[in-house]
């Protein structure tokens, strides 16, 4: 072919490429690629960075270590109740001045790989590994520094107590679902361990280099890359082995043949393990992972890019073939207001920023109607949640009113609201901190023209990831938007709203803290009734809804692929899929 | 030119410690506490005193920076490292600098301590108060800070307990520190810094644990394979195209100007778009069955096919559309690096000479024209690697392929300095042993720098 004639063509075929890739009428082929078998392939929105159960950051790192070391006890991902996993029943709560005693046994059916049974002193020793001081990259251990003792029955080898003296509604849970139960006997020098009590590793001091070193060592030796990735290590008394694990691209576990939990009759959903091979194929890219999708290569994706998922969603070609769950999942998102700069001290000012924000558009248009409104930062499923308090509305002349009362008028005529303090004229004018991602950018946008429009200058200050974590540790901001992943089980809302929680260590970062909700939070904290409990939560959302520290946007709606030929899989628990409840129909 | 060779051997090493200096100074000089990088507990639990203490001694944070501390006399580095909280070693930084007594800086601490401590007896308003009080204290940069908070304060608290306060602020206002107090001084730290630490590790590879859990080691070089593979076969490959193109417009001289234009616009489209537009066009299973003959997620598929054809079948299913998206355009940059000597080669007298000795065309080309015109290219063989690799990041995202490009990305994310700091002295060793490795392939290709050599040994 003459080069003349084939450079047209090339450029032809680009243009045509280029112009098919911007085109919203595809053109769709009918074609039907069927997936089959009781093997599971999961697109997953993020990388498994680890597999060390003390060490795993993110909710993807957990959800894979639980296949291969399960946990005492969890929130179970359909009803959301504390159920036992290697726990033969939850504990019995015992309380003798002020010290609570949590009575435990474990399953005579639990047992390790190579036919010996999962003991106490397996539980004793997965605790102390995790409250070892020495020990580098454990962010889980703060959750379970309130225990002060754990103790072995003499008699019965699966019996256990812990002890703790702190009064906390959510020691029970954090008892359950902190610690991956791991082998004793696989780990070399593990005796050491069994020097210490809990005190004694509480009590440590960590700058004494020369005390404890054996403990410093074992800290060391324990810190090896082979714990954190090798099936030796990673496959513990779970349902599924690991096989492989290309880092970035693909981890791939099988069902174990003669698991234990398989002879238990009344499955709760983390006994559930029925698919036969789990792939998880990590793949971070919205592009690539659409694209992928399209192919049909995935019988689950969680976290398609929203507008993805909606087409997909709205389209024959695969809602034949997938199921699309979409459930309030335990993130929310809100605007932050700090409470301790002079503009946004005052509540009216804070309640006309409330109405400033255009929900309707937020959720619609940035999330592509993923999100629920909530009144309050406490999840709408929950059955505290107060649905009395009404929702903040998008109301511009209801927000230019609450900014007068608040006494902000614009007296100069210069388009921007003022008022004299301390003898000077001061204008309306602050600072919204974003972060630099599509969403955060398109809310700071929407604020910034609706308070133009009453008067209220915003200036936009774009962060990098660092930038902001650094602003917001320092409380160096009056205006952000942030998330949180709230817990599946009861609130602990100390470390959002308390005092306490005002610290660069806490997450108080709008410094709000008045002597009311403070003893609510500790009142609730320490309330094992739930009765009255749940009404301390209505009460602390009524002054959360008056106060407005932060400012709710919605909470975050799952996003969840699943293959038609399975029933179940969903779950409004981050990372909203359960795997291994994934039934053949 | 073998003394060139020994003189960039010997400087490998000093290089690297500079390179290395920079990288370390640059995270040191980072945003943010690291503490709570590597340590934070996320949202659902405050990190407590002892747990924060503990991370920082286990993380040699309350260590010394460097061998040496350079810092105005009135600076006393070493006390200041024993404030572990890092927001707050800064806010007493700067009081001292305002004011340059140390000894101020701690009387108006331990003042202000006793100010704001609060007893069983203190009403729970005040408590509060006092905490807001405290947080502020904590993040004071200047006496003037000071004072509008003293003002603060003797709102609930009765002057005559701020008057001692109020005092040292004074006192602060008055003092400067003289420019002469602001000269150098340089104390030693010895061996115990973690600049050492982090070198002596470094310096055998050994870059410590990702603040995401696994070592650095191990997550770099499970990936690392896969990124000098992607990277070499696209090296050869753009080599290919360059010389493809360079071929054309030898044997087709009248479609030159084609040839430059359709380089100019393969040049100019961005490696992520052709990336979007290739995936598109050729791994669209649903709209383009017949064109989707690629796959994508990975570098091959679980099922690998038996026999050697077919593997390498399934392998260029995966990997021809990366290849050829980091390919292309460093192709189309060797082509014109090249054109341009062969442009200069096809006018000098040895090629006419050539010519009107009845020599073949492809003959002169490949005997003399290429030989000589592809020496200059060999000196940016070492920076177009490692630029590959540069670029390689976001080919090996779109395409989800398991390189060190998603590693990198999401260590950017998240401030994963160890993985940072190992990547960008990993691509330093790169780029120091590709320039060694153009040395070499210069002797290996020119002849007269291999006669200098052995005239000047001789």
């Amino acid at each position: 072919m003459k080069l003349s004639t084939l450079i047209p063509k090339l450029s032809l075929v680009l243009l045509l490429g280029l112009s098919f890739s911007c085109s919203e009428n595809e053109n769709k082929s009918k074609k039907e690629y069927s997936r089959t078998g009781n093997n599971v392939t999961v697109r997953l929105p993020s990388n498994i960075n680890t597999l060390d159960p003390f060490k795993a950051r993110t909710s993807y790192d957990l959800m894979v270590i639980r296949h291969f070391q399960p946990l005492l006890a969890s929130i179970d991902l359909e009803t959301l109740e504390l159920v036992p996993i290697l726990l033969e029943s939850l504990a019995s709560i015992e309380e003798e001045d002020g010290v609570f005693t949590y009575s435990m046994r474990l399953r005579d059916e639990a047992k390790w790989d190579d036919g010996s049974p999962v003991l106490a002193s397996d539980v004793a020793f997965s605790f102390k590994k995790l409250m070892n001081p020495f020990a580098k990259g454990y962010f889980l251990a703060p959750y379970v520094s309130f225990i002060d003792a754990i103790e072995i029955d003499s008699e019965d080898p699966k019996r256990f107590k812990i002890s703790t003296g702190t009064k906390y509604i959510l020691s029970e849970e954090a008892l359950y679902t902190v610690v991956s139960i791991l082998q004793e006997s696989k780990y070399e020098g593990a005796e050491t361990l069994r020097e210490y009590s809990v005190n004694d590793l509480k009590a440590i001091d960590v700058a004494d280099e020369n005390a404890n070193q054996a403990l410093r060592a074992l800290s060391e030796a324990w810190g090896d890359e082979k714990y954190a990735s090798s099936p030796e290590f990673v496959n513990g008394c779970g349902p599924y082995e690991l096989v492989e694990w290309i880092p970035q691209q693909q981890l791939t576990m099988v069902k174990k043949p003669n698991w234990w939990g398989d002879d238990i009759k009344e499955k709760n959903t983390w006994l559930q393990a029925n698919p036969d091979t789990i792939d998880l194929m990590m793949i971070p890219d919205a592009g690539t992972a659409a694209q992928m999708f399209k192919n049909k290569e995935f019988d689950v994706a969680v976290l398609l890019d929203s507008k993805d998922f909606k087409d997909f969603s709205q389209d024959e070609l695969y809602t034949q073939e997938y199921r699309f769950a979409s459930d309030i999942s335990n993130v929310t998102y809100f605007i932050i207001a700090n409470t301790k700069t002079p503009l946004l001290e005052d509540k009216l000012v804070r309640q006309a920023f409330a109405h400033l924000v255009d929900y309707d558009a937020v959720i619609e248009d940035v999330f592509m109607s993923y999100g629920s409104r909530q009144s309050t930062v406490i999840l709408p499923t929950k059955d505290y949640y107060d649905k009395s308090l009404p929702l903040y509305e998008y109301n511009l002349d209801k927000a230019a009113e609450l900014m007068e009362q608040a006494g902000w008028s614009d007296s100069n005529a210069d388009g921007i609201l003022d008022k004299e303090i301390d003898g000077q004229l001061k204008d309306f004018e602050l600072e919204y901190l974003f972060t630099s991602t599509p969403a955060s950018e398109s809310i700071a946008l929407l604020m910034e023209a609706a308070a133009s429009e009453i008067g209220i200058k915003i200036n936009l200050i774009k962060k990098d990831y660092a930038g902001f974590a650094d602003k917001t540790s320092r409380r160096d901001f009056e205006l952000t938007m942030s998330g949180t992943s709230l817990s599946a089980g009861y609130d602990d809302l100390k470390p959002l709203f308390h005092t306490d929680g005002n610290t660069p260590r806490g997450q108080n970062r709008a410094q709000y803290g008045r002597q009311e909700t403070n003893e609510l939070i500790d009142s609730i904290n320490s309330n094992f009734d739930k009765t009255s409990r749940d009404l301390q939560y209505k009460k602390l959302q009524a002054y959360l809804h008056d106060e407005l520290p932060v400012i709710p946007l919605m909470a975050v709606k799952s996003r969840v692929v699943i293959h038609d030929r399975f029933k179940n899989g969903s779950s409004s628990v981050s990372p909203n899929i359960c795997i291994g409840c994934l039934e053949l129909k | 030119m073998y003394r060139r060779l020994l003189w960039r051997a010997l400087l490998f090493y000093p290089i690297l410690f500079c390179v290395a200096l920079i990288l370390f100074f640059l995270k040191e000089s980072a945003v943010g506490d690291p503490v709570l990088t590597i340590c934070g507990s996320g949202d659902k639990v405050i990190m407590d005193k002892r747990t924060y203490e503990n991370c920082v001694k286990n993380n040699n944070l309350d260590k010394p920076v460097f061998y040496i501390d350079i810092a105005p006399a009135f600076i006393p580095k070493a006390e200041l490292r024993k404030v572990f909280q890092k927001y707050k070693r800064q806010s007493l930084e700067s009081l001292l600098r305002n004011c340059g007594s140390w000894e101020l800086v701690q009387n108006l601490e331990e003042e202000m301590t006793e100010v704001l401590k609060w007893t069983p007896d203190t009403s729970p308003d005040l408590i509060i108060a006092l905490k807001d009080f405290q947080n502020r204290y904590d993040k004071i940069q200047s006496p003037d800070e000071l004072s509008f908070l003293l003002d603060d304060m003797a709102k609930v608290l009765p002057e005559s307990n701020l008057s001692t306060a109020r005092a040292f602020q004074k006192e602060m206002l008055r003092l400067k520190p003289s420019f002469a107090s602001f000269m150098p001084k340089i104390s030693l730290n010895g061996w115990e810094n973690r600049f050492h630490y982090w070198w002596k590790d470094a310096i055998r590879l050994n870059f410590g644990s990702s603040y995401s859990g696994r070592s650095v080691n191990a997550l770099i070089g499970s990936s690392l394979k896969y990124t000098l593979g992607l990277n070499l076969v696209s090296f050869c490959f753009a080599f290919l195209i360059g010389l493809g193109f360079v071929l054309l417009a030898y044997f087709f001289e009248n479609k030159v100007r084609w040839i430059h234009t359709l380089t100019s616009f393969l040049f100019a489209i961005p490696r992520f778009w052709l990336a979007t537009i290739l995936i598109f066009l050729f791994a669209n299973k649903a709209l383009f069955p017949d064109l989707a003959i690629f796959s994508l997620g990975g570098f091959v598929s679980k099922a690998l096919p038996k026999g050697g054809f077919a593997v390498i079948a399934h392998i260029l299913e995966y990997l021809f559309l990366p290849v050829l998206c980091l390919s292309l355009g460093t192709g189309i940059f060797i082509f014109k690096h090249l054109q341009d000597k062969i442009i200069e080669e096809k006018s000098s007298l040895y090629v006419m000479a050539a010519h009107s000795r009845g020599l073949s065309k492809s003959k002169i080309f490949f005997r003399y024209i290429l030989p000589n015109g592809i020496n200059p290219l060999l000196t940016i063989i070492g920076s177009m690697f490692v630029g590959l690799l540069g670029g390689s990041v976001i080919i090996e995202t779109i395409f989800s392929l398991p390189g060190l490009g998603g590693i990198l990305f999401s260590s950017y994310q998240s401030n994963d300095w160890p993985v940072l700091f190992a990547f960008c002295f990993i691509g330093a060793i790169m780029t120091l042993l590709g320039y060694i490795l153009t040395d070499l392939l210069y002797l290996f290709f020119d002849p007269k720098l291999r006669l200098e050599g052995k005239n000047s040994a001789s």
